[in-house]
């Protein structure tokens, strides 16, 4: 208890004038008047009181906010290699620069995301120390294929209005000579790996230290989202992305999650490949 | 006690932290400056009254957020197809003389559907300006970062809203944060007195 409870007294020193017990009718520290034989009024009495509490550091962005800042971080230093990418290629008018410019980013992008995860290898190795159950890895696949399709539907009700061209992931790696292994590397196993690593490890994990869960999935799933800067994949984004964070909470797993990414990418490949001649649109 | 200042108005002494004289009740003449009440994490928000007022202040703080996402979302309902049109004209200028150039309805669906996100970021704002904030920090400097791409010019244009924006919605994000740890410790000393 601090000094100045309620029916404390200070007793007077001896040799100096000063105003007398009888005579402190007034609070020292806001002037109303005063309950006899105490020092300070009850609020001010309860405030003093208060004055041994725990120091406060000031919130900043080292200490309470680095989930967040560190999260931010990233996904701004994954958005600006993704820029870069898109600059270099906006600058030349040679269409054999994509599958360089595609490998190099996933490149710098995989080592930033590996970056981070180790310096936030608090949060994010959970995820990667477990598997969760055995059952989720069948039930990612299966899940991967109701995703795809979801997908493939708004691409198509999306080329149905507009006049935009399709876009394909494999044709300007194959004319590059990369050939299917490097197709399914730089399309499939890589933003499985990598995105998952960023969006469900570091980036779910933090946020969920400083938000509900339930917050923490939604925000990192609208952030896989628009990472992708495709306005007109926003919604089946936004449906995986939620999927996948709630995978990661539920299984307590990034693997799971890794393993619906892979599928789901690989089915955009296959249907790439073998026409579409299998889905009803 | 050794009393250190003598009250100008009835001479008596008082200690040295006194605001106020214990004789007569009038204010000493203070040390401190009265000035605007600064909130910061390092006061100690002990008692329930002083908690209030704090949190009052974040909350007051986080609702800047939903002032910033409804500006963007009204800015850009309002000057998303001005931008269009600007970028017609500028490619019409650049395909020469009597050249037409058409806008895609695609556009339309981009720019109003930006506003529309804004929209729905604002009304999330107002019951969860936190998560709100993070989300509208990263899709408004994502956007205005894949502008600039295609439109180096476009940064500049507005660039003090752009600011202000920025500058609320990251405010907020630091009265959620700060929001939450008053939470934590009150929660925490509620469980620490039996």
């Amino acid at each position: 208890m601090g000094e100045g409870g309620v029916g404390q007294e200070q007793p007077p020193a001896d040799g100096a004038a000063e105003a007398t017990v009888e005579a402190r009718r007034f609070c020292g520290a806001c002037g109303t008047p005063r309950e006899l034989n105490a020092l300070l009024c009850r609020t001010c009495a309860d405030r003093a009181a208060a004055a041994v509490s725990i120091a406060n550091p000031a919130i900043s962005f080292s200490s309470e906010g680095a989930p967040i800042a560190s999260a931010l971080a990233l996904y701004f230093v994954f958005l600006a290699g993704s820029m870069i990418g898109i600059i270099i290629l906006l600058s030349t008018e040679d269409d054999r620069l994509g599958a360089p410019v595609d490998l190099w980013i996933s490149v710098i992008n995989a080592v930033i995301v590996l970056a981070w995860t180790a310096r936030s290898w608090h949060d994010t190795s959970p995820g990667l120390r477990r598997t969760g159950g055995l059952i989720w890895y069948p039930l990612a696949a299966v899940g991967a294929i109701f995703t795809f399709l979801i997908a493939s539907g708004v691409v198509a009700f999306v080329g149905l209005i507009t006049n935009l061209p399709e876009v394909r992931y494999s044709d300007y790696l194959l004319e590059a000579g990369y050939g299917w292994i490097g197709v399914i590397l730089l399309v499939c196993v890589q933003p499985a790996i990598i995105e998952e690593l960023a969006f469900r490890g570091v980036i779910l994990s933090g946020m969920a230290r400083v938000m509900a869960v339930g917050d923490a999935i939604i925000v990192s799933a609208m952030m896989f989202m628009i990472i992708h800067l495709s306005a007109l994949s926003f919604p089946h984004l936004l449906l995986i992305g939620l999927v996948l964070g709630w995978m990661r909470v539920h299984t307590g797993s990034l693997y799971p999650g890794m393993v619906l990414h892979f599928v789901h990418n690989g089915l955009v490949v296959w249907e790439e490949a073998f026409g579409g001649r299998w889905l009803p649109w | 006690m050794t009393a250190a200042v003598s009250c100008p108005h009835c001479a008596a002494s008082n200690p040295l932290d006194a605001a106020f004289c214990e004789s007569c009740g009038k204010a000493l003449p203070s040390v401190a400056p009265a000035g605007p009440r600064v909130v910061t994490a390092e006061s100690a928000p002990a008692t329930s009254a002083a908690r209030a007022m704090i949190e009052d202040d974040l909350r007051k703080q986080m609702k800047k957020a939903s002032t910033a996402l409804l500006i963007v979302a009204v800015l850009q309902a309002a000057f998303g197809p001005v931008a269009l049109m600007v970028m017609k004209a500028k490619a019409e200028k650049d395909a020469g003389p009597g050249a037409v150039m058409e806008i895609e309805p695609i556009s339309y669906v981009i720019v109003f559907g930006l506003a529309i996100a804004f929209f729905g970021l604002w009304l999330w704002s107002r019951v969860n300006p936190f998560a709100a904030a993070i989300v509208g920090l990263v899709l408004f400097v994502s956007v205005h970062l894949l502008d600039a791409v295609a439109d180096p010019a476009q940064l500049a244009r507005g660039i003090l809203v752009k600011i202000i924006v920025i500058v609320m919605l990251v405010q907020a994000i630091k009265a959620g944060l700060q929001h939450r740890k008053l939470r934590e410790e009150q929660t925490r000393a509620g469980m620490a007195v039996v």
